[in-house]
């Protein structure tokens, strides 16, 4: 399957299934996920802790495989190479080596995303400039603060210019110079034409960057809509409520 | 293969902890007295310079005290790093275009070498403490003998190799078989044309007797006989160890670490391919445990690292061990395609939580 022209996601019944403990209990994280994402459009993902919303962008950078089910990105698959080069992910943690500098890291990984040493230079020091590392280039990852790892991981990120940006709470634990730095970043996407999936918990990321957002409830995308209909006098919470499936339900 | 990240594995095998316990090891180990004055008492009853066995015995203590050391923190360290994958850095390594095929190749030469360079700076420090090399006599094969009963004064053992270098050596073991005296003498006669060489060794129970090979070129006979009658002796080895001479004894620790750096290559590859099934510490008791049998025989010569005890015995006796089984290059590079498929077959998914 591939999206039709335009769409950066095109999900059909996207399914994903755990195997957990020594007896391997099934564990059902994502029970048929449904969604299209045109180009250029931000879309906020909510849900509870553990509703499935890292997985699903996990399974979208192409780091986790669904278990059934129809999962295209820009026209293709996120397991193929084309692909994975135009998407840029922030994973939930800043799981970066902790013993390279900002610079020799963002090195690294452009290397590993196929950027030519020229490309991954240039790059690398825009986005560290624009992310307020510049001065902090030759420190290593070991030594940062937790905001400066977040802002760290938004130039990761951005380092391959992605048609498909997917950030996983990209506002936990950034720092006051980096909510300007994620507005800034997200600015630059979209005048890029680049699709933006933002995973989160928090109204404000929602309210402020998104123009849809989708509910994950028992593994599936429970409301979607107009973030700023849907928040309107309720809370994330009172959505939960609301469209919890009822206990024994099956999914 | 991704240069990036063989570096960056590279300098996680030598993580200064690692770093750490390797320089207080050697601190403990080099100025250590390995070489026994029993031993050098010994060695010089069986004609063997003292000085060069002194050599020996700092060369096999110290690497054996290695292998045994630091070899299995290596791999140990290898065999968790696909669970360090797992445990977040997954999340930048398998979302990137590069395959998981580059990324373990990648991640195990960088591992490797970093290993591969630890061994290869022990190899000079464990030289430094040894002392100036000397000639010696370096293992080269063997010449089969026939089948035979017990050796006496009146019936000795004789055969004939089609060749032998000249200027080498033959050694075979022997034990005392009983009826007079406490002890059997063994004459070890070695002939070419109209030369001859012939050395005597005295056991109680089990030794050794060695003969030079006479110069010249062709078949040499060689015997074996009691030199007392009423004694009765018997081979304890089915062929005869042939040593042929050698520029330094410092080609000792070139053998074993050559051996060492081929056997980290297979392990770390498999370390890091078990890792990926089950944890850590059960990938490298796997490990061990399919090694054991090749150490205690001689079924699988063939693998890496089977014949590490043996070349370490050699160089105690202040020898070079022999060239590495040129089968175990091939089986040491087809064990470790296998450790990085099993490696790749278990990130097909890299997140299982």
């Amino acid at each position: 399957m591939t999206p039709a022209d335009g769409d950066a996601l095109l999900l059909r019944d996207v399914r994903r299934t755990f195997r957990v403990g020594l007896r391997l209990a099934r564990r059902d994280v994502l029970t048929g996920v449904d969604l299209e994402l045109g180009a250029r459009a931000t879309l906020g993902v909510a849900g509870p802790n553990g509703s499935g919303k890292t997985t699903l962008l996990r399974i979208l950078a192409g780091v986790d495989r669904a278990s059934s089910g129809e999962v295209g990105v820009l026209g293709g698959s996120p397991s193929d190479a084309r692909v994975r080069r135009r998407v840029g992910y922030l994973p939930e943690e800043s799981p970066f080596p902790p013993e390279l500098t900002a610079r020799a890291a963002l090195d690294l990984l452009g290397s590993l995303q196929g950027m030519d040493r020229v490309e991954r230079r240039a790059e690398s020091a825009r986005l560290l400039e624009l992310v307020g590392l510049r001065g902090e280039e030759h420190h290593r990852l070991g030594r940062f603060s937790r905001g400066m790892l977040r802002r760290f991981g938004l130039a990761q990120a951005a380092l391959a210019r992605p048609a498909l940006l997917l950030l996983d709470e990209p506002t936990a634990g950034l720092d006051a110079p980096g909510f300007d730095v994620l507005a800034l970043l997200l600015a630059e996407s979209r005048e890029r034409g680049a699709a933006v999936v933002i995973a989160s918990h928090l109204i404000g990321d929602l309210r402020d960057h998104c123009q849809e957002l989708a509910v994950i409830l028992g593994g599936k995308i429970a409301v979607r809509g107009d973030p700023r209909e849907l928040l309107a006098g309720r809370t994330l919470l009172d959505i939960y409520r609301e469209r919890s499936p009822a206990p024994g339900a099956r999914p | 293969m991704n240069p990036g990240l063989a570096r960056l594995a590279l300098r996680r095998a030598l993580a200064p902890g690692v770093l750490a316990a390797w320089v207080v090891l050697l601190l403990l180990l080099l100025p250590r007295e390995w070489a026994g004055s029993n031993a050098l008492v010994e060695a010089a009853g069986e004609g063997a310079d003292p000085e060069s066995v002194g050599r020996g015995m700092v060369r096999a203590g110290v690497w054996t005290m290695l292998a045994i050391a630091v070899l299995p923190l290596l791999v140990a360290r290898a065999a968790r790093i696909v669970a360090v994958w797992r445990a977040g850095e997954a999340d930048w390594l398998g979302s990137r275009t590069t395959g998981r095929g580059a990324i373990l190749a990648s991640t195990w030469i960088g591992t490797w070498l970093g290993g591969a360079l630890l061994l290869a700076a022990s190899c000079g420090a464990i030289e430094l403490r040894a002392g100036a090399g000397e000639p010696t006599l370096r293992r080269a094969g063997a010449l089969a003998i026939p089948a035979t009963g017990w050796i006496t004064a009146r019936a000795p053992l004789r055969w004939t190799a089609d060749d032998a270098p000249a200027g080498g050596r033959a050694r075979v073991e022997f034990g005392f078989a009983g009826d007079s005296g406490s002890a059997a003498e063994v004459v070890f006669r070695a002939r070419r044309g109209s030369s001859e060489r012939s050395s005597t060794a005295r056991s109680s129970s089990r030794g050794a007797i060695e003969v030079e090979l006479p110069p010249g070129r062709g078949g040499v006979e060689f015997e074996i006989a009691c030199s007392r009658p009423g004694t009765r002796a018997f081979l304890a080895s089915d062929a005869a160890e042939l040593w042929t001479p050698c520029a330094s004894d410092r080609a000792a620790s070139g053998e074993i670490l050559l051996r060492l750096v081929l056997a980290l290559a297979t392990w770390t590859a498999l370390a890091i391919g078990l890792g990926a099934w089950v944890s850590a510490p059960t990938a490298g008791i796997a490990l061990l445990a399919a090694w054991i049998p090749a150490w205690f025989g001689s079924a699988a010569a063939w693998l890496p690292g089977a014949d590490l005890w043996t070349a370490l015995e050699i160089a105690g006796w202040g020898r070079v061990p022999p060239p590495i089984d040129p089968r175990a290059f091939a089986a040491g590079a087809a064990l470790a395609i296998v450790g990085l498929l099993l490696a790749a077959a278990g990130l097909r998914r890299w997140r299982a939580t």
